[in-house]
């Protein structure tokens, strides 16, 4: 149970850096050519819809760390 | 649509604004702020979304599909850290009035004021360009909507200035941005009017752009699958939808986000809003997230807007920068086209008002305050009251920077698009990025250093970026960049030192950054801090201590005229802010100021840091300078206050030590405790065995005496031997005691001892000659083998003597009855005398090694019962021979023989013949 768990500033400091490196490498080459084939997926083009996926993503992770206490 | 409704409509949303800004403030000073909200902070911060992303970003799309995208995936990347990075140079700043990013270096750096004048102009020629492609932006979307014709924003740029919409706007947008940001001096007094208007500009700017981009997807087309499979028909269009057509590699790439991730804050106007604007510093929790949600939004339509643009337009004739105003004025909706324009005009004017007003601080606290400082035209003695006119600089400031911005855009702005002149803006801003890093997380990072990183990045920056822009506009020869700089082949501006591979702007970053940092980090390690720089240095990267300790952030012992600190601050801040603020601090300090002739450094450093506030710390610390006493305080002083927490740490680290020598001292106690008890135990196990040893042949002796009183008729022969016995047993009594008073005689009378030099052979020869007899008696076969040479120790003839005695007759008690062998050895080895008696007798286990010197001891075997003897032979021995610096020590095994080995020290002076004395 993730929620129940204790956070303390540093251990959420390293999370928080974490999801910073994380990012940096989902955003970048060699991760993003996986999806450079220009086909459609869900009716948008790949490459779209993996920085929008990721994206979300991202979002949910930065939100769920900063509301853990 | 007639030009008429165009600029009614946008007076109209200006005085929107301003209603806006006005709720706001009325709000505030009501005590119910609306700005005090973590949301509203959020979308403030969203003021990053300019005029570029609003109109450019479907342009670059247009042309290099993903290519757009990387603007924002930088600053989503970096959004995590916003707790961290941004709430620490947030921290910092509040407690030091930090009014600018250029204010924050200097003030980092010994308050510099040529850093100050640096980061500024570094920031200013960053800004201006990019200022320039909001009028850019304002002025096409005006044309276009205006004559209703899509090719229309092809602007030529050949109007005379006074018939230019751009020179118009330009000065529609100073005077709005005089109007709103220049009411009152101190800009962290903050303007909650201003955060609320641009917080309600991101909304309008995305409202807006979601309208035109849902009117795209589902209006001109029928949804996502339709528009991208009919953009997937065409080859063009196709292309774009792939990552290698945007034209970048991993590497461009790479650096192309990095720049922007940096941009978010050091972008003068992102520092403004983000850190200066700010009212709480943990607001930055919820921007982590609601910012990144923003910039996700405002970039889901860009690329259907584009395809949907290129799928209309095929024959090339529309600048895809404007296809969001151009798509639904050709479906006829005009109503949905001014929407779109006021969306692109608030972001532009959100843009342009929050960076003219963080340059128009910058420049006037960093670059002209220090200047008219100099003159003296404002410390002279009659100036009263300096806010007005304070104020008055920064509003002709602001004028000028919009001016600036028209002649870049006018000269060279025109001819490219939006998207390269931004990304030229954000490599500029980045040179700042390693001294404001360093001067978060380095202390060693020092003035000479930052000032050296930055010119070098700047210089670079502007060789390899905006200087071919110039040249290819004819401001500068254009042989500069096809033959580089001195037809030197190595400089040119696209490919410096021969890398020509990359893409002008990850290469110009590129090298720009590496070198900055570089220079910053060689020199900073090669000079030294002043005083005042390590005091920051620690303020800034330790800001966590003094937030919690409420420690003193100026160390410097100051002091200054009473008169002269309220004459300035009453000139500088206004007589009501500064009563207000005096007010302020006697009640903080309980420390009345009336009538005090002098103020105290907490008073100076106050005002220090309020007219910080107002003038930026540079100037501040200029004006603070003329009037104040300092107390010279040494480095090496400044680092001991500084150490307080190492040297609380080493003071709890000697308490440790401490009590470890406690714990040492106990155990020491505690061993000599046993040792005491040890010998007590001794002590009555002695006074038992002696009575013991006493009483035996005294019972023999009271017996035997006994029966000879009562039996006066005994037989002459056994008469003869109770005699004979009770004699023997008187001896071995006298014997008995006299041991026991030799022993005791010798610690208490070793004090008195005589030392001298004697030959140790001879007293070894001397003392067996005595005990020769009694080996013959009992048929021992005796050896002695003395050194050829002499061997002369310092010690007590007598004692030592006794010491051979001892071992030779011990030896002798031990020998077995028949064939027994004696040797008594005497040489010298590693300068000590080593004499070593052998028997071949029953020998002792090693267990019992130690204890045979133990008083009493005496070793009984199962066969032959006691031996003869006291037990206190070898303890006296070895008492003697250990008050003469020597050791004694037994070798030997059970049923092997024992040796005894003494070991003396030899006398250090070799002692003339005569003095040796002869026994």
């Amino acid at each position: 149970m993730p929620n129940r768990q204790h956070l303390t500033p540093a251990n959420r400091s390293a999370r928080l850096f974490g999801i910073f490196a994380l990012a940096l490498l989902t955003f970048n080459y060699p991760l993003v050519q996986v999806f450079e084939k220009g086909n459609l997926l869900l009716g948008i083009p790949a490459i779209y819809a993996y920085f929008f996926i990721t994206w979300i993503a991202l979002i949910i992770l930065i939100f769920k760390t900063l509301q853990e206490r | 649509m007639s030009a008429t409704v165009v600029i009614l409509t946008s007076i109209a949303y200006l005085g929107l604004l301003f209603w806006v800004a006005y709720f706001a403030e009325r709000q505030e000073a009501k005590g119910r702020s609306i700005v005090n909200n973590p949301y509203i902070y959020a979308l403030s911060l969203a003021v990053f979304c300019t005029a570029w992303t609003f109109f450019g970003s479907v342009g670059r799309a247009a042309t290099t599909g993903i290519g757009f995208l990387h603007v924002y995936l930088g600053p989503v990347a970096v959004s995590p850290l916003f707790v961290i990075i941004l709430r620490k140079i947030i921290l910092i700043s509040k407690s030091l009035r930090i009014t600018s990013i250029a204010d924050f270096i200097s003030s980092r750096y010994g308050k510099s004021a040529a850093l100050g004048v640096i980061a500024t102009l570094i920031a200013v020629f960053a800004a201006i360009p990019y200022i320039s492609i909001q009028l850019k932006a304002v002025a096409i979307s005006f044309e276009i909507l205006t004559q209703n014709d899509p090719t229309a924003g092809n602007l030529s740029g050949q109007a005379p200035f006074y018939l230019d919409s751009a020179f118009f706007i330009a000065l529609a947008l100073a005077v709005f941005t005089i109007l709103f940001g220049t009411r009152h001096l101190d800009p962290n007094e903050r303007h909650e009017g201003l955060v609320a208007a641009i917080a309600f500009e991101s909304i309008i700017k995305l409202v807006a752009f979601l309208a035109v981009g849902i009117f795209v997807v589902y209006g001109a087309f029928n949804g996502f699958g339709d528009l991208f499979s009919k953009g997937m028909k065409q080859p063009e269009i196709a292309r774009i939808l792939t990552l290698e057509e945007s034209g970048f590699d991993a590497w461009d790439w790479f650096w192309s986000m990095l720049l922007s991730m940096f941009a978010v804050f050091m972008l003068p106007r992102q520092f403004h809003i983000a850190v200066v604007e700010n009212t709480n510093p943990d607001f930055t929790k919820q921007a982590a997230w609601v910012f990144p949600l923003y910039l996700l939004i405002i970039n889901i339509f860009v690329l259907p807007v584009a395809v949907g643009g290129l799928l209309h337009f095929t024959d090339g004739n529309v600048d895809p920068d404007t296809f969001v105003l151009d798509l639904p004025l050709i479906h006829g909706e005009n109503l949905l086209a001014l929407l779109v324009a006021l969306g692109g005009f608030s972001a532009a004017t959100g843009m342009v008002i929050v960076s003219t007003i963080a340059l128009s601080i910058m420049l006037s606290n960093n670059l002209v305050l220090p200047l008219l400082l100099k003159s003296k035209s404002i410390t002279g003695p009659n100036v009263k009251d300096l806010t007005k006119r304070l104020l008055g600089v920064r509003r002709v400031l602001i004028l000028l920077v919009l001016l600036l911005a028209y002649v870049y855009f006018e000269s060279v702005g025109s001819g490219y698009a939006l998207v390269s002149i931004g990304l030229i803006s954000f490599a500029g801003v980045a040179q700042l990025v390693p001294a404001t890093i360093g001067a978060l997380y380095w202390k060693q990072g020092n003035r000479v250093g930052a000032m050296a990183g930055m010119l070098t990045g700047f210089a670079i920056w502007f060789f390899c970026l905006p200087l071919p822009t110039l040249a290819e506009a004819g401001v500068l020869p254009q042989h500069i960049t096809e033959d580089g700089l001195f037809g030197i082949a190595m400089l040119k501006p696209y490919a410096l030192f021969g890398f020509g591979e990359m893409a002008p702007v990850a290469h110009g970053a590129f090298w720009s950054l590496f070198f900055n940092t570089l220079v910053f980090v060689i020199v900073s390690l090669k000079t030294r801090q002043s005083t005042l720089e390590v005091t920051q240095a620690d303020l800034f990267v330790d800001i966590h201590k003094y937030q919690s300790s409420s420690s003193e952030f100026d160390l410097r012992r100051r002091e200054a005229k009473m008169h002269d600190i309220l004459t300035l601050m009453n000139r500088f801040l206004g007589k009501e802010r500064a009563a207000v603020l005096l007010k302020k601090y006697e009640k903080a300090s309980g420390i009345s100021l009336a009538g005090e002739p002098f103020a105290a450094a907490g008073l100076v450093n106050y005002a220090e840091t309020h007219l910080a506030g107002a003038l930026g710390a540079a100037s501040a610390k200029v004006i603070i300078n003329s009037v104040v006493k300092e107390d010279p305080i040494s480095l090496e002083e400044m680092l001991e206050i500084l150490d307080q927490t190492q040297e609380a740490i080493r003071y709890g680290r000697a308490l440790e030590e401490k009590s470890a020598e406690l714990e040492r001292t106990t155990l020491q106690l505690q061993q000599a405790n046993d040792q005491l008890k040890e010998l007590d135990r001794l002590k009555e196990n002695f006074i038992t065995t002696v009575t013991h040893e006493l009483r035996t042949p005294l019972t023999s002796i009271k017996s035997l005496s006994k029966i000879l009183q009562d039996n006066t008729d005994l037989p002459e022969p056994q008469r003869e031997e109770f005699l004979g016995i009770v004699v023997s047993e008187s001896e071995r009594i006298t014997r008995l005691i006299n041991e026991v008073l030799d022993l005791s005689k010798l610690r208490s009378q070793s004090n008195s001892w005589e030392f001298k030099n004697i030959s140790l052979p001879l007293v070894t020869r001397s003392a067996c000659a005595g005990l020769q007899q009694l080996m013959k008696e009992k048929n021992i076969d005796f050896t002695l083998q003395l050194p050829d040479h002499e061997l002369i120790v310092n010690g007590v003839p007598d004692q030592l003597t006794q010491v051979v005695v001892n071992l030779v007759s011990n030896a002798i008690k031990f020998c077995p009855a028949e064939n027994g062998k004696i040797e008594v050895l005497l040489k010298k080895e590693n300068e000590q005398a080593i004499l070593s008696v052998r028997d071949n007798g029953i020998g002792i286990a090693p267990k019992d090694h130690s204890l045979i010197f133990q008083k009493f001891t005496q070793l009984s075997d199962s066969k032959t019962g006691k031996p003869q003897g006291s037990g206190l032979g070898l303890a006296i021995s070895k008492e003697i021979v250990e008050l003469h610096g020597g050791k004694i020590r037994v070798e030997s095994e059970q049923g092997k023989g024992a040796k005894l080995c003494v070991t003396l020290p030899i006398s250090s002076f070799a002692p003339s013949r005569n003095e040796i004395l002869k026994i």
